[in-house]
């Protein structure tokens, strides 16, 4: 076991986290204030302070996530290495890349490692690939088989592409990774982790090698993997925000995290050795959603190896690291769903033992992020239940009064609440545009006007999206809650256009919510519905929204660099994608195959 | 894809045609289970007691 490395932060880390609290504080306060200000003035009661409660966490949650976007357009002054890094890789240390798979598009899959194998032989790496399937359904299996014929034949790659079908899905897809470092882990020092949408360039295999190489503590090097493949209007501006904010607040996370980073599962290398010694995750003692197999297993595995004192770090700035991500908000909901019961289920770890402070502060920003959904969703029926239920006002509190005395005016602190925290949402999306414009990175997303023209959009669309996905999320919460185990299926990838009739099917219930709450307010409270309409109206058209939203987008909206300059490995998966679809509709005879695999 | 396999013979990849041949090499390496439990919160209300209410210590004993 090696000497613990001390993770204790700098004083860059320490600056940054006390900038970022002390920033939350400031802004959940003045909510909370003005929350308290408005409900004095007709006699503050349990209900207010409950009300108060809310807003006061609420508002925290935004205010901090606001903060690491401010805080990201900082630069880095530190070195991302510790030390000098090397020009070649360590020729003593073998890389294996990790592909663990269950029930994937077996043709999309594969292709993609072969993209992702003739960029690494260009790189002049000479690195594993290691298939990890845990598909049980025989016809699928039968297809992997097919499609690992077609990749050793295009890659030429027997002796360094193996393909393993595991019998026992013990522990989902870290129970897949566990069972190959227990099983083949020795011969590797590094192992490189990815999804099965996963791409990676050989320069950024490279790039993480020699960052591992150059620091005997890094246990894990996780890198920011850009949305690649977007097509549907959703897709797109998904892809256009991770693009164009995600660098930034992800470097904002970096200046928090110190050496405590996070780990998201994929498009990360890890030290096999410090994996081995700190990341085989135990069963939870009682039955799912709690117990059970530890679903949101990446989060957890970083908080480990940081208890065993290994540096884990996350690096935006590594080019060449893509992803696939969900087609419409129907995808999106049921991927969300799977993630909020991992992340709630990690309040059974908050107390575990040796844990880094900053590792427990991680599981309850992973648990709140769901939780602050449901907080949401109850302020908003409690401020409709408060209006329906007040008291009438008393014109005349006193009874020897001459003139009446009216209720004052709540206007200006509901005005100055609404304000902040929309503010909130869209000061540091605004901040990095006007960043991005006078760095020139706006180049990169088809210039200036086109840049401030999809972030607009970006900022109406998910604006018009957010009473939906509060619903989602608010619904996925309280099923955990109840302890109802949605599973852990498999990604919905390539799922595309829905029907306007696919859509209503699966958001019927939000219209009813919005539709209901609108009349009651109208009937009951009229005086709020102003208020509740850019919540009620986008629940009441939801199957539109997600209908509309899961069409084709114009390339000209939402542009990110991908679309001005395919990579190599993006396009050489296209490429072999291609083809091989062609071959499996219309199989080739062996001898023009045997041709084309040349 | 089942007839695209037929079409792809052995010869052409250099694998066998027995999938559960397919597998990387063995190399074994320990892999720990970790705990997780969090450790009993022990409060020893009695001795705590006994120290606030008399100012003994009787936490760690030293010899004098």
């Amino acid at each position: 076991m090696q000497t613990k490395f001390d993770l204790s932060p700098d004083a860059a880390t320490i600056t940054a986290r006390s900038l970022a609290i002390a920033f939350a504080v400031f802004a959940a306060g003045g909510a909370c204030l003005l929350v308290v200000e408005a409900d004095r003035q007709d006699g503050f009661q349990i209900w207010d302070a409950f009300r108060a409660m809310l807003i006061l966490l609420t508002t925290a949650w935004l205010a901090w996530g606001a903060a690491l976007g401010l805080i990201g357009l900082v630069p880095q002054r530190r070195s991302r290495t510790g030390r000098a890094m090397g020009s070649t890789p360590n020729p003593d240390y073998r890389t294996v890349v990790l592909v663990p798979i269950c029930n994937e598009d077996a043709i999309a899959t594969f292709a993609r490692i072969a993209a992702m194998d003739h960029s690494i032989r260009q790189a002049g790496l000479d690195l594993d690939i290691v298939i990890l399937s845990d598909t049980r359904a025989e016809d699928k299996q039968a297809a992997e088989h097919a499609a690992f014929r077609m990749l050793i034949a295009e890659t030429h790659g027997a002796g360094r592409i193996y393909y393993r079908n595991r019998k026992d899905n013990r522990g989902r897809k870290a129970g897949n990774v566990e069972d190959f470092i227990v099983k083949s882990g020795g011969a590797y020092k590094y192992a490189v982790t990815l999804d099965a949408d996963s791409l990676m360039s050989g320069d950024a295999f490279r790039t993480m090698i020699l960052r591992m190489d150059a620091d005997p503590h890094l246990g894990l090097l996780q890198t920011l993997p850009q949305m690649t493949g977007a097509s549907s209007f959703f897709a797109r501006a998904l892809q256009f925000s991770a693009a164009f904010h995600g660098p930034v607040f992800t470097n904002g996370l970096e200046q928090m995290q110190g050496a405590v980073g996070p780990y998201w599962g994929h498009n990360a290398i890890i030290r096999v050795d410090a994996f081995a010694q700190s990341c085989c995750l135990p069963e939870l003692p009682g039955k799912a959603p709690f117990g059970g197999h530890i679903l949101s297993h990446d989060y957890v595995e970083a908080a480990l190896l940081a208890r065993n004192g290994w540096r884990v770090l996350a690096d935006h700035s590594i080019d060449g690291s893509f992803e696939e991500g969900p087609e419409n908000v129907l995808a999106f909901a049921k991927r969300d769903r799977r993630w909020c019961q991992g992340n709630l289920q990690h309040m059974r770890l908050l107390l575990a033992p040796g844990l880094a402070n900053w590792s427990r502060l991680v599981f309850v920003q992973g648990i709140t992020a769901y939780l602050v959904s449901l907080f949401w969703a109850v302020f908003l029926l409690s401020t409709i239940t408060g209006a329906i239920f007040a008291p009438e006002p008393d014109y005349f509190p006193d009874p020897n009064q001459l003139f009446p005395v009216f209720p004052s005016d709540r206007s200006r602190e509901i005005i100055a609440l609404a304000l902040g925290i929309i503010g909130l949402l869209i000061l540091p999306k605004i901040a990095i545009l006007v960043d991005a414009a006078m760095t020139a990175r706006t180049r990169g997303f088809g210039g200036i006007a086109r840049a401030v023209m999809s972030v607009l959009t970006e900022i109406l669309f998910t604006s018009m999206l957010a009473p939906i996905m509060l619903a989602y999320q608010t619904r996925a919460v309280l099923q955990v809650l109840f302890r109802q185990d949605g599973g852990w299926p498999a990604n919905a990838r390539g799922e595309g256009t829905l029907t306007l009739a696919q859509a209503a099917r699966s958001s019927l219930w939000i219209v009813t919510i919005g539709a209901l709450s609108l009349l009651a307010v109208w009937y009951l409270a009229p005086h709020l519905m102003i208020w509740l309409l850019p919540v009620t109206l986008p629940m009441i058209a939801a199957p539109i929204l997600i209908a509309w939203s899961s069409r084709p987008a114009l390339q000209r909206l939402f542009t990110v660099p991908e679309d001005l300059n395919l990579p190599p490995v993006v396009s050489a998966f296209q490429d072999i994608h291609a083809k091989w679809c062609q071959q499996t509709r219309d199989p080739m005879p062996v001898e023009k195959l045997s041709h084309a695999a040349v | 894809m089942s007839e695209t396999r037929h079409h792809i013979s052995t010869a052409m990849t250099g694998i066998s045609d027995d999938p559960s041949t397919w597998g990387p090499p063995e190399a074994p390496l320990h892999m720990p289970v970790q705990n997780l439990s969090p450790a009993p919160v022990r409060f020893g209300f009695v001795t705590h007691l006994r120290q606030v209410l008399s100012g003994l210590r009787t936490g760690h004993q030293r010899e004098i």
